[in-house]
């Protein structure tokens, strides 16, 4: 108890821009998980993210402990990375490393690499990618061909909807007996697999390494407080049987830090590795947390930026400063003439987000932010070194 | 005589309680620093005010860092470096210039512009304001033109009359055409050429 309401206060305690092009937060959500009949698990998953302008790392743990079983641990490092684009098409470096163990569990975990080369307006985009990823602790023979996929997205007011096939490994429960190396003992019940089924005594469950080729659809829609995803796919393998899988989310943000989550469903088959369990589950809980951008599966490149940006007098010393960024959810500015303080833009509608402001004659600094990711310089607008190893934008206010 | 001196004392007195809130205000700026920070910078900003410095652009200089969670060492080395390129922008354009002027001329040293290019600018236009060419070529070399490129295509575009339209013009063209691939040094001189102005001669070696 005392150590979750110190992970608590950390996480409310922690969050803060570490530079002016990365913005660090954590959250962390714990919810009361029946997944199973008859029994039911708490779970802690506390967060650390680093956001830039370019790149986000999300670092993530999830601890659970039931009366029914071992508590187990996993922990889960995500990382994606924009590069300067080549003749205008982005690429993506994405890498990841999963873990899980605990008391009584065998340490597996998986590593990940990949490189993405993206076609992206600000609307609408298509990727393909190249993956290679090494295990640990697992048994299972390991393809050495690359894993590959390709991804396209569209976006619309608020609306995001992805469409991927992507080649992964996954972790399938497979019935052997003897006991294979990656059973384990639970404190209750006898033996469980580590599958985490619902398993009687005497039953055992072997997890199998086994490539994956999903076919995911996801719809994501965000207004300011309400918050809607649905995922669904297919997952392949050449062992069993095809899987279809779906997960519907809603989330209510309360306060800006505080939302109310609930879930139904099941994702697909990859998460095993971290959360085995594969029956549909329902979860409602809290998430705490002051970073609104939580996931790595959309695309870096389509997260909403500003896309224009326009200044014009509207009187004697007042300017209107006009941003479009498709998507967004807040736009904010800051400059001298906020004393540096971030001042938000109001929505007009579609994706044209405006300020006014007073200026006086001269020459101003001023960087914009979308999402609460980094502050960075208007679009199209002149810039300059700021004194504190970054740029801002500058506006000329004669 | 008297009469005066009292006039005098009268209005002095009516102004101090203006001045002591004028200073007042400027310190309020400094809330968010810590007090040891906040005393330094003050009186950095002392020592520029006395000399006629844009004073109060190292107040909002230190404001910036706070907000950005800079170190306080990173701070008072930031608000030094402006007052330092303020000076030197206010000694290189000269004391009649403007506020605005003086703040866009320490962008642009701060950007790595020479404080000569920023007296030539003020040679080619004495009367008129720098503050749209000291912009545009701290934008210039702030997205990688080399900073004798961007200075002798700012000094060449100023001596054959360019406006201030021309020049923003030439800045958002040579920012699209970097970002399609262009090298900077090259987009800068062909849009000068698209402006209708010859390129200028290469700049001499050592020139900043």
């Amino acid at each position: 108890m005392k150590k979750a309401a110190g992970l608590l206060l950390l996480a409310l305690l922690f969050a803060a821009p570490v530079s002016a092009q990365w913005h660090a937060t954590t959250g962390l959500a714990a919810w009361y998980d029946g997944d199973l009949p008859g029994r039911s698990t708490l779970r802690f998953a506390p967060t650390l993210a680093l956001d830039g302008a370019h790149g986000v790392l999300i670092a993530g743990a999830m601890m659970s402990g039931s009366e029914m079983q071992s508590p187990y641990r996993g922990t889960r490092v995500a990382s994606s990375y924009l590069l300067e684009p080549i003749r205008r098409l982005p690429i993506e470096l994405k890498g990841s490393l999963a873990h899980r163990g605990g008391m009584g569990w065998d340490d597996r975990g998986l590593v990940r690499a990949e490189a993405r080369l993206h076609f992206a307006s600000p609307t609408a985009g298509a990727w393909m990618g190249l993956a290679t990823e090494q295990a640990f602790g697992l048994t299972g023979q390991l393809s050495e061909r690359p894993l590959i996929g390709f991804g396209t997205w569209s976006r619309r007011a608020g609306l995001t909807l992805s469409l991927d096939l992507e080649q992964r490994a996954g972790l399938l429960p497979q019935a052997s007996s003897p006991a294979p190396r990656d059973s384990v003992r639970g404190n209750v019940g006898g033996t469980v697999g580590a599958g985490d089924q619902p398993t009687g005594p005497g039953a055992r469950t072997q997890l199998m390494r086994v490539a994956l080729t999903t076919t995911r659809v996801s719809l994501h829609w965000q207004s300011n407080r309400l918050e809607l995803e649905s995922v669904g796919g297919v997952t392949l393998s050449l062992v069993r049987e095809p899987k279809r899988w779906a997960q519907a989310t809603m989330a209510y943000a309360v306060a800006p830090s505080l939302a109310a989550f609930a879930t139904f469903g099941s994702r697909d088959p990859e998460l095993y590795l971290i959360e085995p369990a594969e029956t549909p589950r329902a979860t409602c809980g809290v998430r705490l947390s002051q970073w609104r951008s939580a996931t790595l599966e959309t695309p870096l490149v389509a997260r909403a930026q500003a896309t224009r940006w326009r200044v014009r007098r509207v009187g004697t010393d007042s300017w209107s400063f006009e941003v479009r960024a498709p998507g967004a959810r807040m736009v904010e500015l800051t400059g001298d003439f906020t004393l540096w303080e971030p001042i938000p833009l109001q929505h007009e509608g579609g994706d044209r987000w405006e300020a006014t402001v007073m200026l006086e004659p001269g020459v101003h600094q001023v960087n914009l932010r979308v999402d609460g990711g980094a502050w960075m310089p208007p679009p199209g607008a002149p810039t300059r070194a700021d004194g504190y190893g970054g740029t801002t934008g500058v506006v000329v206010a004669e | 005589m008297r009469r005066g001196l009292w006039l005098l004392a009268i209005i002095t007195a009516l102004l101090a309680p203006l001045a002591v809130h004028a200073q007042s205000a400027d310190r309020h700026l400094l809330d968010r620093l810590d007090p040891a920070t906040a005393d330094e910078v003050w009186k950095i900003a002392e020592t520029a005010r006395q000399q006629g410095v844009p004073y109060q652009s190292l107040l909002l200089t230190a404001a910036e860092g706070a907000s950005k969670h800079a170190p306080p060492d990173r701070t008072i080395a930031a608000v030094r470096e402006r007052f330092r390129a303020l000076s030197a922008a206010r000694e290189a354009l000269g004391a009649e210039s403007t506020p605005g002027e003086i703040s866009a001329g320490a962008g642009a040293l701060m950007s790595g512009v020479s404080a000569d290019t920023l007296a030539r600018l003020r040679q080619m236009r004495p009367k008129a304001s720098l503050l749209v060419p000291l912009v545009v070529l701290a934008d210039l070399v702030t997205r990688h033109v080399p900073v004798e490129t961007a200075s002798s295509a700012m000094l060449h575009a100023s001596r054959m009359g360019a406006k201030d339209e021309d020049l923003l013009r030439l800045r958002s063209r040579v920012e699209s055409d970097i970002k399609k691939g262009v090298s900077p040094a090259a987009a800068t001189m062909s849009r000068l050429q698209g402006l209708g102005m010859s390129p200028p001669p290469p700049p001499r070696a050592g020139a900043r």
